[in-house]
């Protein structure tokens, strides 16, 4: 597994990934100014109810992908009422909805520890069939994930520049004061940014547990810093940054290990190599790759 | 049930309280007082005790020194750290500090050469082979039981004077930060807390305020570190997970942010419902089994971390003029 | 005293503050005015270094403060009040007023823990001038109870007292007079007249009260759009053609 080719198709896929889990983060973040540390384990619960529908059905994974991206959109309208919207009225600040968040993500992986224990769980998929594609190997799982993750892209890339409520969001995120004024209902935007964003960590999340063969519920606070890094590079409140940063970040955190250079990054570190990115970004140029200079 | 009415298991409980309450007030300092969001707290309780335990089975050193060159290294790194990130805005801030205190777990985990690897400190000399750091301190418990069991006979066990000594350190601590906080020192970092423009209007030098905060509560957590690696003799990378952060800032909330006393009260009642949640072998909870417990437990905490945000931001003993949860 | 030359800062392509010379007499009142969106309080903002300009320098006392941090210009005497009084709610009146004291070995962490001695002494020094300064602005009566329960005329109060406390020696006042009620605004007209001839303080303020501006100016910058328009007595400026026309034009 130590091919150029390969490793950037794997890059893909796990870019992919994390473009479409960062298109939900950098929404709330823009608009409601939260940092949705509960972003992740709404993947991993997106990965596990994915499992259940899929069993619901005679191990149909269609089923499963809509099962998922339902109730992953219904669970974060549902936080939205009984949390955020109560707190917002309360005028709680940033670090209030940051630890309420937290305590979100606490409640929600537990549960999922509770419900569907620790011992790892997989998608109905054959981890033994390989397919071979030029100078590619792919996983049944991936040939499954990747193209529903590029149609997923796509779509959110048509839903923010075609649509009216794709516009809507993106003025809520450049400005709310201004989109207010304007006329545009902010509360039932906010709904709609956190159905978008639920539906898509729930996509992300079995697209997640696909590709990684086996998971647990920590599967979300795994996936949650590379994910913030994506954001970061990307830009904050950007959606089309949010996915470009996620397909960058997936490439560089694959090709990093590259053996070409320098010997590569031992597997393990992948994560680290998202992290180091994450960091050097605030550090170095906060306002992503692409973002206009607007932060403190 | 009978366990409930055992002093030792209270005693061993109180350590732990001790230990997070001065994990704690280190927190409270960066937070409470000077309003950084740090999120990696547990790291530097890593490099305490990490520092401290490899510097023993790897070079030798008394395990005095050792701590002491542990709590000399936690101040460079803090400061390191500071650097570039005391200038992020606050959530930034925190997802960094998570960053990087991932970063020392990975590189406790992976690099087994240095710290063990996975294992744990009893891999530290190589595999095959068990090491052990703590021989001075368990020696150092015996003396003082020694002292004690005149007066004290069978209470004076391991963990009651493990009890002692933490404590004692924790109340060391509270009052030398209860006199930083009144001081002009205090005065400044209040003012950060809550406008730093203002500060920097009136000359005060924020960034510098600021390190120092970060630096005292970076010792602060080294030191627990070390206590904890005193008491259990053993640790590993699972030890710092960043549940720990999380259980401080539940503590550090609960108590009221701006009140040190708030502190060891979190802790004690945090430490209280976790050891508790053992003796709830009556249903409803007997039926479930230890690993659905602790669950719960995390689920209740979840839930009153949400709950604080949303009815008491202040916590319990904090005033409402007085939050910080703006 | 302070000198600023060719100032510019941009906004997201609007133009705040575009090219804008002029220097301040010490132990004198200068008054910044204009219409809104003036460029008046980014302006503020560039001199007191709470904004960094695009081109253009400043320059206190001859030495170029251009891209010190707000901090280190405090430390040379610029001291700055801000439009909303940003006085610290959780403090008390005399920690609001204690903690503005310059130089305070106390508030440095070494020389606390190993010099406790200089820090005691230097706070009651500091106990002292607040205890001046509470009388001066008539604040006795609240002097124990935090900021935060304070009116809005009391917290301009305690804003000026604060940037006092903090041995200025050229003030920079944001609007000062701005939501007072008249007999306040009288008095903190004299007191600004006394801060020039008591203490000798240079003193540079925007404020819209354009009367009280003729009362209490020794000279006058006009600013529109980002530019200085006029500058003189105040006399000479308001009977300025394009200071009329800008205000005209904006509604005033």
């Amino acid at each position: 597994m130590s091919d150029l080719p390969q490793l950037v198709l794997n890059g893909l896929m796990t870019g992919s990934i994390l473009a479409i889990g960062a298109v939900g983060v950098t929404l709330v973040l823009g608009v409601l100014r939260l940092l949705h540390v509960a972003h992740g384990d709404t993947m991993a619960f997106g990965a596990y109810a994915g499992l259940f529908f899929t069993g619901l059905v005679g191990d149909n994974l269609a089923v499963g992908l809509v099962g998922a991206v339902v109730t992953s959109a219904a669970l974060a309208v549902l936080v939205e009422y009984v949390l955020w919207r109560p707190l917002r009225r309360r005028r709680a600040g940033m670090v209030g909805l940051l630890l309420s968040s937290i305590g979100v993500a606490l409640v929600l992986r537990h549960v999922l520890f509770w419900v569907a224990g620790a011992d790892p769980k997989q998608y109905p998929v054959d981890l033994m069939r390989v397919y071979e594609v030029g100078p590619f190997r792919l996983a049944q799982s991936q040939v499954l994930a990747l193209p529903v993750a590029v149609v997923s892209i796509l779509f959110v890339g048509w839903l923010f520049s075609r649509t009216a409520i794709g516009k809507q969001m993106r003025a809520l995120s450049d400005d709310g004061a201004l989109a207010a004024v304007a006329g545009i209902d902010v509360n039932r935007t906010i709904v709609v940014i956190w159905i978008l964003s639920g539906a898509l960590a729930g996509l992300a999340g079995v697209l997640q547990g696909l590709v990684q063969n086996s998971f647990n519920p920590n599967l979300g606070f795994q996936l949650l810093l590379p994910v913030f890094a994506a954001v970061i590079l990307g830009g904050i409140g950007s959606a089309y940054g949010a996915l470009a940063g996620g397909l960058v970040l997936g490439l560089v955190m694959e090709v990093s290990t590259w053996q070409g250079f320098l010997g590569g990054v031992p597997a393990s570190y992948k994560q680290v190599v998202a992290f180091a990115v994450l960091i050097l970004m605030l550090l170095l140029r906060p306002q992503g790759l692409l973002g206009k200079a607007r932060l403190r | 049930m009978t366990e409930i009415l055992d002093p030792q298991f209270w005693f061993f409980v109180a350590v732990t309280a001790g230990i997070y309450t001065i994990l704690g007030l280190g927190l409270q300092i960066q937070f409470g007082f000077a309003g950084l969001l740090n999120f990696g707290h547990v790291a530097f309780m890593a490099i305490g005790a990490y520092t401290m335990a490899i510097l023993v089975v790897k070079a030798g050193l008394s395990l005095w020194v050792a701590a002491i060159c542990a709590l000399v290294v936690v101040v460079p790194v803090s400061l390191l750290v500071g650097l570039p990130t005391l200038r992020l805005r606050a959530d930034y801030l925190a997802i960094t500090t998570l960053a990087f205190a991932e970063i020392v777990r990975y590189v406790a985990t992976n690099e087994d050469g240095l710290t063990g690897g996975s294992q744990g400190t009893i891999n530290l000399s190589g595999p095959g082979t068990t090491a052990s750091y703590n021989r001075e301190w368990l020696d150092f418990v015996e003396v003082v039981q020694g002292w004690l069991s005149p007066i004290l006979g069978d209470l004076a066990s391991r963990d009651f004077v493990s009890m002692l000594i933490v404590w004692m350190i924790a109340l060391v601590a509270i009052v030398v930060l209860q006199v930083l906080v009144r001081s002009p020192w205090g005065r400044v970092l209040k003012v950060i807390r809550e406008d730093e423009d203002a500060a920097a209007a009136l000359g005060k030098y924020v960034f510098r305020f600021k390190q120092q905060a970060l630096a005292i509560g970076s010792l602060l957590a080294a030191v627990a570190g070390l206590l904890h690696a005193f008491q259990f003799s053993f640790f590993s990378p699972a030890d710092f997970v960043p549940l720990v952060t999380f259980n401080v800032w539940m503590i550090v909330i609960l108590g009221g942010t701006a009140r040190n006393w708030g502190v060891p009260v979190g802790a004690v009642v945090f430490a209280i419902l976790y050891a508790g949640t053992r003796f709830l072998d009556f249903a409803p909870f007997s039926w479930l089994d230890p690993d659905e417990r602790a669950y719960l437990r995390m689920i209740v905490i979840g839930l009153a971390l949400i709950l604080l945000m949303v009815f008491r931001p202040q916590g319990i003993l904090g005033r409402r003029d007085e939050m910080v949860m703006e | 005293m302070l000198s600023v030359d060719g100032l510019r800062k941009y906004y997201d392509g609007i133009r705040a503050v575009d090219g804008v010379t002029f220097t301040i007499e010490a132990e004198a009142i200068t008054t910044l005015i204009g219409p809104n969106g003036a460029g008046k309080t980014t302006l503020f903002d560039l001199i007191s270094g709470f904004a960094s300009p695009d081109s253009g320098s400043v320059a206190l006392e001859g030495t170029d403060v251009t891209h010190l941090p707000p901090h280190e210009r405090a430390g040379l005497g610029m001291i700055r009040t801000f439009q909303q009084p940003r006085t610290i709610t959780r403090l008390t009146v005399r920690e609001n007023l204690a903690v503005a004291a310059p130089d305070h070995p106390g508030e440095r962490l070494a020389a606390l823990l190993i010099r406790g001695g200089a820090s005691r002494r230097r706070e009651a020094a500091v106990a002292e001038r607040v205890d001046g300064y509470i009388e001066l602005f008539g604040l006795e009566r609240v002097a124990d109870d935090l900021a935060g329960t304070l009116s809005g005329g009391q917290r301009k109060l305690l804003e000026m007292a604060r940037a006092l406390m903090a041995e200025p020696r050229l003030l920079l006042l944001d609007e000062p007079l701005a939501g007072v009620n008249p007999t306040l605004a009288r008095r903190l007209e004299e007191l600004i007249l006394r801060l020039r001839d008591e203490f000798g303080l240079t003193v540079l303020l925007i404020e819209h009260d354009l009367p009280a501006v003729m009362r209490i100016s020794d000279r006058v910058i006009a600013l529109d759009q980002g530019r200085v328009i006029a500058t003189g007595s105040p006399g000479d400026v308001r009977s300025h053609p394009a200071v009329i026309d800008a205000y005209l034009g904006s509604d005033r």
